[in-house]
């Protein structure tokens, strides 16, 4: 292999990761009386796609954090723009949506310190006490159809997690707190135990197999 | 040779120029086959002959060494079961980076928004590992050439010397070899490409962790398939260009420095990663 050939290889392998595919979305969804908050949180590059998307930050915004050698955020001035700005909350609550009963919760965007550090916290205010709802959490699925946020539940909830997809943007969610419902949503939360204990397993099998073999030729 | 050498270049170039224009595409589909609703067995079997692919098409795009993969086997004198091992390395580490990062965001949802700072540090270890292994590499090469040319001296005008320096240095079993296939194979692998991440996390979160993890796996044999692939094609075109340089003096020299040029490219290659993940930090 040339040199140039690996230069031109190796220089290739700096570059950014591939958008949307990465750390995605979050939202922590908690419910009490009447209210259901949902805080909704994201790595740095998929805040700077919403701002983006508003047209409240530049368009090369997202080049300049994620290719260049040095990550350049915003100037602070910017992102305060966007943290205070109208299109922001609308945004918000145009895609973080409760629905009791078939009626849209009246919502409001608690004050946003940094959009880009902390997310948002949007709070509902059903007119009856929070049992099940329909909760449709949909940010950035109008800028690329692979986003999807990962939601789990604070407290008690079926499902304890899910992920909202574009084809699966709007989920139903209880928030009855009986012992079943929560008892329910924990086995699902040790669901991780197969996948280590497969991957351990194998990797283990693996070296073990790779040392005999090692060992028999030496 | 220049027609093979000149063919190889373009069908790696086109390969790479459509690996980077599909890649978004294949991604998304990839991500697609955890949200199915229904999978039966049919599906499952699809789905993972799928991912192999994918797998294989993603390790084309830049990314997980393969650059340092090929000097690393030229400069070490490495043998085609060296890369078959080192595929191996890189598809179970890539399953287990992936595994691991899938779980923190399962079971750390809350502070799963910092996790994009993470990459550069993963970075900065895959780099730190090339710069061990590629610095190894040269150390070893340069005390080769040192044998070489105190031989070439020795049959010149014999001399006597006591000290070791590493005559009996076997050159087909390289004693770095299997330290550095680890460490380059976990470099490789280190990073999770970020749809395989995307796979798992999304298993977990809607309780189909045991196919999640199977197309994962998948993913990261066909990554492996593709990188050994190219870790092989490296060493065909390493020994025709040996036996070549049998009649050629001029590629005969080139040849001999030829494995102390890739020890320094990796090593260069490893401080490259290292910077830049460093800056990013």
């Amino acid at each position: 292999m040339c040199a140039t050939t690996l230069w031109v290889l190796l220089l290739g392998a700096s570059s950014a990761a591939a958008h949307p595919f990465g750390p995605p979305p979050t939202a922590l969804v908690s419910a009490s009386g009447h209210q259901v908050v949902v805080e909704w949180g994201a790595p740095t590059d998929d805040a700077l796609v919403v701002g983006m998307a508003l047209g409240v930050l530049d368009d090369t915004s997202l080049e300049r954090y994620l290719e260049g050698p040095v990550q350049v955020a915003p100037p602070a001035a910017k992102e305060a723009e966007l943290s205070a700005s109208a299109e922001l909350v609308d945004y918000l609550l145009d895609r973080i949506v409760v629905t009791q009963d078939g009626r849209r919760c009246d919502a409001s965007v608690a004050p946003i310190d940094s959009f880009l550090t902390d997310g948002a916290r949007v709070i509902h205010q059903c007119p009856r006490p929070v049992t099940v709802v329909d909760l449709r959490i949909a940010m950035l699925h109008d800028v690329h159809d692979a986003y999807r946020t990962f939601a789990v539940t604070e407290g008690t909830g079926t499902p304890a997690q899910s992920v909202f997809t574009v084809e699966r943007a709007e989920q139903r969610w209880d928030f009855t707190a009986s012992p079943a419902s929560g008892a329910a949503a924990r086995p699902a939360r040790r669901a991780w135990l197969v996948p280590v204990l497969a991957t351990v397993l194998g990797l283990a099998g693996g070296a073990l197999a790779w040392r005999r073999r090692s060992g028999q030729r030496s | 040779m220049e027609a093979p050498v000149g063919a190889a270049v373009v069908i790696s170039a086109g390969a790479l120029a459509l690996a980077q224009a599909e890649l978004g595409w294949l991604e998304e589909h990839f991500v697609r086959l955890i949200d199915a609703d229904r999978v039966g067995l049919p599906f499952a079997a699809l789905a993972l002959a799928v991912a192999v692919g994918i797998g294989m098409v993603h390790a084309l795009a830049p990314g997980h060494g393969k650059a340092v993969i090929a000097a690393y086997l030229v400069g070490s004198r490495g043998r085609p079961r060296d890369a078959l091992t080192l595929g191996g390395v890189v598809a179970a580490m890539h399953t287990g980076s992936v595994l691991v990062l899938g779980l923190s965001l399962y079971l750390f949802t809350r502070a799963a928004a910092g996790a994009d700072r993470l990459a550069p540090v993963l970075s900065l270890l895959a780099g730190l590992l090339i710069v061990a292994v590629g610095a190894g590499l040269v150390h070893r090469q340069v005390r080769l050439h040192r044998c070489a040319h105190v031989r070439t001296s020795g049959e010149r005008a014999p001399h006597h010397h006591d000290h070791d320096h590493g005559h009996d240095l076997p050159e087909e079993v390289s004693p770095l070899s299997r330290r550095g296939l680890v460490l380059l194979g976990v470099s490789g692998g280190l990073l999770p490409s970020p749809s395989a991440f995307l796979v798992l996390a999304t298993a977990l979160f809607v309780g189909r962790a045991a196919f999640g993890l199977l197309l994962v796996a998948a993913f990261s044999v066909g990554l492996a398939a593709s990188l050994t692939a190219i870790g092989l094609a490296t060493l065909r075109g390493r020994d025709l260009l040996a036996r070549r340089a049998v009649r050629n003096p001029r590629l005969a020299r080139v040849t001999g420095v030829l494995p102390l040029v890739s020890a320094v490219a990796v090593l260069a290659g490893g401080l490259w990663v290292t910077t830049l993940a460093a800056l990013r930090l």
